[in-house]
């Protein structure tokens, strides 16, 4: 505890108003953040407009967790010498564990992480929401797809009918 | 009113309003037949895939009904032979190169192996050549065919990343212009020594060299810029006049060679100065002229296997270095049981070892025991630092109770701990790992 007095604490205030204090080291997790760190080090107040407060906490929680398991392993390593690989395997795997877990959101939540990992650019967190949702998407059909994002079909039976009309060769194995 | 909210939310539809960059990020994981099926979603959605910039053609995901040798297909074009997989596959891949727009694309990959019975290599040439003129960073070819491959590819400045896997020959190749490029694999290229000069010479970036199933005939690698170089079942031929095969790479960090130890009539010589892993599979036969272990000597990490590591050893032992900055040294297949002997001087060359892993070290039956070593004394392991032996052997082992006494023989003074492990619960293809091997697949 000692030690986290003597870190910097950093704000940050999502659309809604809402503050949230965390150590410098979770902010830097957010590639925008860090950059805005080093133009102006004595910042320690950032207005996240395009940020809600539900998502801002869950990129947070996302980036404690993953500081958390890098300073694990950094400290396993400067004991020992050299970090063993079983441990290490095991402590990937517990992440990957923990990352699988956070992803079960329903597919608003993951699409507003998207669009926050995104902006803030944690990039370890938008490649595991991108493929999340890729992974929802495979080995549909066009009306699963719908459904499970909720897409309106906008297009008239006709419409979809000359779309497929024109691009038969793109839907020949679903048939 | 708050809550109302949050439950109605979850059944709008966040997606289709994701800006088309993210929407092509997610659209990227997928194959470019998924990607294209998109386009009946909803009006948000049928242009989308024509400007995506990462395609994915693959033969065997698109069939995956089956392997294309289940199905019975002729070469006419009749209705029939209309619905067979390979024409679908060739129908597809033309008409979404054809339809796409021309934006850039980042990464453009095509996977069709056994699709050589038509003849398709200049139908797949043309789509590599459509992907060239999309200036792609990342390209990923397997294509089986011979020939299939454009030189173009060669003078595609764009490219960071390639994997290049085709029968083709690039000895004739004029010039060699990749100024981005850092990764590359080779696989089933013929090359040469010229080819080789010119690719370090047009690639100043070049950082990862993969060189898989290659024939080639040259003498030299010379590259300042290459950190990880594996080279893998290629046949080496040296040059004949000098009698030497050299690999002089000041900033290599990782080398990885699995071939044949047997470079025709030639000596090997390493100047890798700043290696710290190295991992040697030496295949059989072993021509007795090389001077591999001199030139890993300043190592931290080494492994060592293949059918001819006996040889190897027999033959380096006399002018074999101090390995004084191994920590960890990995040893399989050698038949310990035959030659503790030789082990014991071996291992005598690293002062400094933490860990030593033996894998496959017994024999495969009883006749391999060579009984007069039982009562000939080896000499102890000197080494101060040794932390832990990590041994795996099959339970059919016979010889592993002497392997294991051997071990605590030798390991007595350092009084490292000895954990033994079965083999059989393992998968077999553990020990091919490489020590590099992570380092590619997470680059």
């Amino acid at each position: 505890m000692a030690r986290s007095s003597t870190e910097n604490m950093i704000t940050l205030m999502s659309s809604d108003g809402e503050e949230f204090m965390v150590t410098e080291k979770v902010a830097r997790e957010c590639t925008t953040i860090r950059n805005m760190l080093e133009d102006d080090c004595v910042i320690t107040n950032i207005p996240l407009p395009n940020v809600t407060s539900d998502i801002l906490s869950m990129v947070i929680e996302y980036c404690m967790e993953h500081v958390a398991a890098a300073e694990k392993a950094a400290a396993e390593t400067a004991e020992k010498g050299s970090s063993s690989a079983p441990a290490a395997a095991k402590a990937n795997k517990d992440l990957e564990e923990w990352d699988k877990a956070f992803m079960n959101v329903d597919v608003y939540t993951l699409c507003d992480l998207i669009l926050a990992a995104n902006y803030l650019n944690v990039s370890g967190l938008l490649d595991l929401t991108i493929q999340t949702a890729a992974n929802l998407i495979k080995g549909k059909s066009p009306e699963q797809i719908r459904k499970t994002f909720h897409i309106q079909n906008d297009l008239s039976l006709e419409e979809e009918e000359k779309i497929r009309s024109q691009t038969p060769w793109a839907f020949e194995k679903s048939e | 009113m708050e809550q109302a909210g949050k439950s109605m939310r979850g059944d709008k539809d966040r997606i289709s309003s994701l800006p088309d960059s993210l929407i092509h990020r997610i659209m990227s994981f997928l194959t470019a037949q998924e990607a294209v099926q998109t386009c009946v979603l909803a009006k948000r959605w049928k242009n989308l895939w024509t400007t995506l910039p990462f395609l994915d053609f693959d033969l065997h995901k698109f069939m995956c009904d089956g392997e294309p040798d289940d199905v019975e297909w002729d070469d006419s074009e009749s209705e029939d032979a209309r619905r067979n997989p390979f024409h679908k596959f060739r129908d597809f891949v033309t008409m979404a190169i054809l339809l796409r727009d021309s934006s850039d694309l980042h990464k453009f990959r095509i996977s069709c192996k056994r699709f050589e019975q038509h003849n398709y290599h200049s139908l797949i040439r043309s789509w590599i050549l459509y992907s060239l003129k999309h200036n792609p960073k990342v390209l990923d070819i397997n294509a089986e065919p011979v020939d299939s491959l454009p030189l173009a590819v060669f003078t595609c400045a764009s490219l960071v990343d390639a994997s290049l896997s085709s029968f083709t020959s690039v000895r004739t190749i004029k010039v060699v212009n990749l100024p981005c490029l850092r990764r590359l694999h080779l696989n089933w290229i013929i090359l040469d020594q010229a080819f080789i000069e010119k690719l370090f010479f047009g690639c100043p970036m070049l950082e990862f060299l993969h060189l898989e199933n290659c024939c080639w005939e040259f003498s030299s690698i010379n590259s300042r810029s290459l950190k990880y170089l594996k080279i893998q079942c290629c046949c080496l031929r040296g040059e004949i006049e000098r009698q030497t095969f050299s690999i002089n790479t000041p900033n290599l960090l990782s080398f990885c060679y699995r071939s044949c130890l047997n470079v025709i009539g030639c000596r090997m010589f390493l100047k890798m100065p700043s290696l710290t892993s190295a991992s040697i599979y030496s295949y059989w036969p072993y021509n007795g002229r090389n001077n591999i272990l001199t030139g890993l000597s300043k190592v931290q990490n080494l492994k060592l296997s293949g059918r001819s590591l006996k040889e190897l050893l027999e033959n380096e032992l006399s002018s074999c270095p101090d390995f004084s900055y191994v920590k960890n040294l990995s040893v399989n297949y050698l038949n310990l049981s035959c030659h503790f002997n030789l082990f014991a001087s071996f291992l005598n060359h690293f002062p400094n070892l933490e860990k030593l892993s033996l894998q496959h070290v017994g024999c495969s039956s009883e006749d391999d025991v060579d009984r007069n070593q039982e009562s000939s004394k080896v000499a102890p392991f000197m080494g101060k630092r040794l932390e832990r032996v990590d041994v795996k052997f099959h339970r059919s082992d016979r010889c592993f109770p002497r392997v294991v006494k051997y071990l605590q023989d030798i390991t007595e003074k350092s009084q490292a701990q000895i954990n033994i492990t079965s083999l059989d619960d393992w998968s077999s293809q553990d020990w091919d790992l490489d020590i590099s091997e992570h380092v590619w697949q997470h680059w």
